[in-house]
């Protein structure tokens, strides 16, 4: 579904990826793991339209899209939930959810926002609440919903579990294994809490300063020594 | 005491120059004052919100804002010398120069602000003190060469509603006079308001000019196009300067100062209504409207400012109500993520 090869791209004088290279097959969760500033969030900006790559190509169902705009990649069905949630502060939730669904035409877009409610009754409550007031939890939830909005064929997602308590992060999780099971939504998941991404995605790619260091299955990944010792932490 | 009354005594003013008597006198002179601070002050908002409406989108101080209404304007009266502005044509000239001034917003911002956003604040503030400075020459260039244009037509609005009109004339609530042209730019600019507050939370195309207001990064992600939405927010902006230009036109005469003597008032009155906030930029037009219409009018115990410091007395209670509060009436406080 996704195909990205041999990408490189730098901020200005600093180099932020070397030749990465990962692919995401349909209905699957992959993790993107690795340290601090090993590329991560880079790699999904990539693959949005935000950064430039300076080489490689990203292909999506068959398309090349690295010169596209982020709007038309929107509309090819990518959803990009950023690192720090990047929430419009003092509009409502509902009118977060709908910027959700801005690319979209269709007259199905309220019943849509009732379908994110239902996975997230808890946005329900604060339907008129400016996206400012909610917990980190909530702002995550919406964050996520939003990006669902869209109806994505591919949802990318960027440390959803950052600055949550461990019973936040478990529901986030949770949910977003259901989505992807009752909806067959794509993710590709890009986290440090390595021991929840793996638990919950079939396939992982480690990063390191740029590169791609180390890509398997995610059981074996749980087994791996360096990982465990690196990102795992036992 | 004895001295200060003395001195009044003996200075012979001209009648226009002396205060007049305290509002329970006449309470007819008062509300006419207050309707006619409300039309002034009315323009000050309109030209104001043209401000607040670019700083809310780009952080860009439009210090061009007034010249751009003014290029609008001696535009306008170059069609009415063309074309005359009897019956339908006042309107046709209207939206001919609501069209000329949202292509012209959309043309600066698409040429000069959009290469030195994400620059430091300074560049783009020196960047529209160079269009204050060109738009100026341009209007001197073209208009001022020959003889200055006297009598830009009022909205004819005024004879429409003549039934209305002639209430008003005569006595508002049995209180106040005010022109027909006074009483027409508190309509447009009330019209104007009502416009602008459907489109911002009625429609897509104002939840997505807010959106990228708020967040560029994350507007984009939405897929919204979000150099398009900063050239409409400029071309917004404009139009609505555009119609405070119009206004004024008929009031003050049409000339290269004319709105020298309004962008100060406006830019006081974006900054008294909280600079982001469009509503704030008309209440706090029409504070400074009132506020400078009443102190040129009414003495104070027994001092008199008279017209010539009604323009400081109106800026001071600006200054008063920002040190209560320091954001404006309407502003947020300033709230930075780390």
């Amino acid at each position: 579904m996704l195909r990205v090869s041999d990408v490189s791209a730098s901020y200005g004088p600093i180099q932020a990826l070397r030749d990465v290279s990962l692919e995401v097959s349909e209905g699957q969760i992959i993790a993107l793991l690795g340290a601090n500033g090993a590329g991560k969030s880079s790699t999904l900006k990539v693959i949005s339209g935000i950064l430039r790559p300076s080489g490689g190509s990203v292909e999506f169902l068959g398309q090349p899209i690295h010169r596209r705009s982020p709007e038309s990649i929107v509309s090819l069905g990518i959803s990009h939930v950023p690192e720090g949630r990047e929430l419009f502060a003092e509009l409502t939730v509902e009118e977060n959810l709908r910027l959700g669904a801005y690319t979209r035409r269709d007259s199905a877009i309220k019943g849509d926002i009732q379908r994110i409610f239902t996975y997230f009754p808890l946005l329900a409550e604060r339907e008129k609440q400016p996206a400012g007031s909610l917990s980190g939890g909530e702002q995550q939830m919406l964050a996520i919903g939003r990006g669902l909005m869209a109806r994505p064929k591919l949802l990318l997602l960027d440390e959803p579990s950052l600055g949550l308590a461990p019973t936040v992060v478990q529901e986030i999780f949770q949910i977003i294994k259901t989505i992807n099971r009752e909806e067959g939504l794509t993710v590709l998941l890009v986290e440090q809490n390595a021991t929840m991404a793996l638990r919950v995605s079939q396939y992982g790619y480690v990063l390191e300063t740029g590169r791609i260091a180390l890509a398997a299955e995610a059981t074996e990944l749980r087994e791996n020594e360096s990982v465990r010792r690196s990102y795992l932490g036992y | 005491m004895e001295g200060l009354s003395q001195v009044s005594a003996t200075l012979s003013l001209p009648a226009t120059f002396l205060a007049a008597s305290p509002p329970w006198q006449d309470p007819e002179l008062f509300f006419s004052q207050v309707m006619a601070g409300l039309a002034t002050g009315s323009i000050y908002g309109l030209v104001a919100l043209g401000i607040v409406l670019i700083y809310r989108s780009t952080d860009v101080l439009n210090f061009a804002q007034g010249e751009m209404a003014l290029l609008v304007t001696f535009v306008g009266w170059s069609l009415v010398l063309a074309l005359g502005a009897g019956g339908a044509n006042y309107w046709l000239i209207f939206f001919i120069l609501l069209a000329l001034a949202g292509a012209l917003g959309a043309f600066v911002e698409r040429t000069v602000i959009r290469p030195v956003e994400g620059a430091p604040v300074l560049n783009a503030v020196i960047v529209t003190l160079g269009l204050f400075v060109i738009f100026r020459g341009l209007v001197a260039f073209i208009w001022a060469q020959g003889e200055l244009p006297k009598g830009f037509p009022a909205t004819p609005l005024g004879s429409h509603l003549k039934p209305v009109s002639d209430w008003i004339n005569h006595d508002l609530w049995g209180f106040a006079r005010i022109t027909q042209h006074q009483f027409v730019v508190i309509v447009i600019t009330a019209a104007v308001m009502v416009a602008l507050y459907l489109l911002f939370n009625y429609t897509k195309l104002g939840l997505a000019m807010r959106a990228t207001a708020q967040n560029p990064l994350a507007s984009r992600l939405m897929g919204i196009n979000v150099g398009r939405m900063l050239m409409l927010g400029w071309a917004l902006a404009a139009m609505v300067g555009a119609v405070g230009g119009i206004l004024v036109a008929p009031i003050l005469s049409l000339d290269l100062v004319m709105m020298l003597r309004v962008i100060l008032f406006a830019f006081a009155a974006a900054v008294l209504g909280g600079l982001d906030s469009p509503p704030g930029a008309i209440v706090g037009g029409v504070i400074i409207g009132v506020v400078q219409n009443l102190a040129s009018t009414y003495s104070f115990g027994p001092v008199f400012f008279g017209p010539e410091l009604s323009l400081p007395i109106a800026l001071l209670v600006l200054v008063v109500i920002l040190l209560v509060r320091p954001t404006g009436i309407f502003g947020r406080k300033a709230v930075r993520r780390v």
